[in-house]
């Protein structure tokens, strides 16, 4: 039998069988490789791209944290974070912000974190790190709020003490010079009974927020508790422990404040 | 010998002059200028919103936005672990410092191939495949090809036959038109890029004892492999449907409600595992290769494999004995 046609669908025949091949073969290989993975692989070393990060010279907004970083309760989504972007943004134009934070997070995993390689050189970067992290080392450690276990809420003090001092040790080791704003803890039981205990304890994680975050250059502590003190059902959210919108508003200006202050002096060193 | 190019080659002429194929490529080249677009959009969209174009910035974000989703109690056990292996893989990008998304005309070739594989490409497959004997019959032209003088399992399996080259031919076709179109915004190069594969998923932990690196090309070339094993798959099952059912529109639509619903179902009912004999849910071949964990457990290439190799073979054996046995009437 002779093949008659137009040399185009001959042409379209001979690449279809060649694209059959290459096909099979990709299929054969692959095959091959997922069930015998090869030994000629390229060492992982080689293809170090040489050039390290892309010092990007832009400023840097790091985050770190719990739900209250992450902006949990906010209905408008945005959490402190990204209200003190956008202020900074409208101030210093071009501005990357990178939100680590994770909720639920304990001081004890946040020290994990901060110890990771990509995070360290994140936080080198940075030009501002905030940082709001004890929350939840308060409330699950010290029990059910009806029973608040004393003894419990110190051991887990001590810890917190220890956590904090490591976190905020590697930030200062990976970034001796950008301004570390750390918040306060507040009470979002305070108007609730037991609110005396609940209030001491509050008040003493503060005092040793505050301690360990004098041992360190630039540690700024930002102060919330008196936010919450008054009417907290205005400024939380309805599952009574995270803030709602007008409470990150709040603890936006806040950061603000701090910033801003901070922001001059260093224009005025420059100087 | 001669002979069998001679019928092969027919029908594959028979097919090309319908103007099926041309449509085919007329959808893929429409669609995949969107589809580059689409990426473009997003990937500004993700550089605007973090202030860095530095991917590992980037992906560390994503590795903690993740982080973050496992938090919310009503994802489900299967969506978590899924999302949990996730978050381990793109760990282990950042940690050998690899970018799994260099930005460039082969790094879409290679997305487009993973998320294709289960439902674009097979249904570009289903509308060449499924009118390939139903047309015949509504055309009236089977009288005329039966009373040749040969065999009717001949004149199938030249079908067959010339059904593959088409296939190829299709799914290359997507790999080039990808390539040219989205390289005008990515640009062309990146052949050469590393890309792991190997990643195991072994209960909720990522194996990644045999994770080593292969350059990009190689990773496409065993990428499109794999889902061509699954576009035939297809098209064989496709070849069995028009042979049993003399109108085309029903069999394409028989074929769609299946893929359809076979990526449906994966989704929707995960603790469902016996959903993985099907053959439609099994089409995700390329998921073995860049190690992106499968919803229903117990899945593996072998396993794949055999399910789409099991259920081609029972469409090809009903599709020959229905068609040599037939009485052709009308």
């Amino acid at each position: 039998m002779r093949i008659k046609g137009h040399p185009v669908w001959i042409a379209f025949s001979l690449f279809s069988l060649f694209a059959t091949l290459v096909l099979a073969t990709g299929f054969g290989w692959a095959v091959k490789d997922v069930l015998r993975p090869s030994s000629d692989r390229i060492p992982a070393g080689e293809v170090q791209e040489a050039a390290g990060r892309g010092k990007s010279k832009e400023a840097l907004l790091v985050s770190l944290g719990d739900s209250l970083t992450r902006g949990t309760g906010d209905t408008s989504g945005q959490g402190y974070v990204s209200r003190v972007k956008e202020a900074l943004r409208e101030k210093n134009g071009t501005l990357g912000a990178v939100n680590l934070a994770v909720k639920g997070q304990t001081s004890d995993q946040l020290k994990r974190q901060v110890k990771k390689k990509r995070v360290r050189a994140l936080l080198g970067d940075a030009r501002w790190i905030t940082l709001t992290i004890g929350g939840n080392d308060l409330f699950r450690n010290s029990g059910a709020l009806e029973e608040l276990d004393p003894e419990g809420a110190e051991k887990a003090r001590k810890a917190y003490r220890q956590n904090l001092n490591e976190i905020l040790s590697v930030i200062r080791q990976e970034n001796p010079s950008s301004p570390v704003f750390m918040f306060g803890l507040y009470n979002p039981f305070g108007d609730l009974g037991e609110k005396e205990i609940s209030n001491r304890l509050v008040r003493e994680w503060n005092r040793t927020l505050s301690e360990v975050a004098g041992d360190y250059e630039k540690v700024v502590v930002v102060p919330v508790y008196d936010i919450f003190q008054l009417n907290p059902e205005k400024v939380l959210y309805s599952d009574r422990f995270h803030p709602n919108r007008q409470g990150y508003e709040f603890m936006a200006v806040r950061l603000l404040q701090a910033l801003h202050r901070q922001a001059e002096e260093v224009s005025a060193d420059d100087r | 010998m001669r002979n069998w190019i001679g019928l092969v080659y027919n029908e594959l002429l028979k097919m090309v002059k319908k103007k099926r194929v041309l449509v085919v490529l007329l959808i893929t080249a429409v669609l995949i200028p969107i589809f580059t677009y689409g990426e473009y959009r997003s990937l500004q969209n993700t550089v605007e919103q973090m202030g860095t174009s530095d991917w590992r910035s980037l992906l560390q974000q994503r590795i903690i936005d993740a982080q973050n989703r496992l938090s919310s109690s009503r994802l489900p056990e299967e969506w978590k672990q899924q999302i949990k292996l996730n978050i381990q893989q793109q760990q282990y990008y950042l940690d050998h410092d690899i970018n799994p998304t260099a930005p460039g005309a082969p790094t879409f070739v290679r997305g487009f191939v993973e998320e294709a594989v289960s439902l674009f490409l097979p249904l570009l497959v289903v509308v060449v495949a499924s009118d390939i004997v139903s047309s015949e019959h509504s055309a009236g032209t089977i009288k005329l090809l039966l009373t040749r003088p040969v065999r009717r399992w001949r004149i199938l399996l030249s079908k067959y036959l010339a059904l593959l080259l088409l296939v190829s031919f299709i799914m290359t076709s997507t790999a080039v038109l990808g390539y040219l179109i989205s390289g005008v915004i990515f640009g062309y190069g990146g052949w050469d890029m590393p890309v792991f594969t190997g990643f195991q998923a072994n209960g909720g932990e990522l194996n990644t004892e045999s994770v080593h690196l292969i350059p990009q090309w190689q990773y496409i070339l065993m990428g499109y492999g794999l889902a061509w094993f699954s576009c035939i798959a297809v098209a064989t099952l496709s070849f069995m449907v028009s042979v049993l059912v003399r109108s085309t529109a029903a069999s394409i639509g028989i074929m769609m409600a299946a893929l359809i619903s076979g990526s449906l179902l994966t989704q929707l009912a995960p603790t469902w595992t016996a959903l993985k004999y099907l053959a439609f849910t099994n089409l995700r071949l390329t998921d073995y290769l860049s190690g992106e964990p499968s919803m229903i457990e117990g899945m593996t290439l072998p396993f794949s494999l055999t399910i789409l190799g099991l259920w081609s073979l029972v469409g090809l054996v009903v599709a020959f004995t229905v068609f040599v046995r037939r009485d052709v009437l009308a």
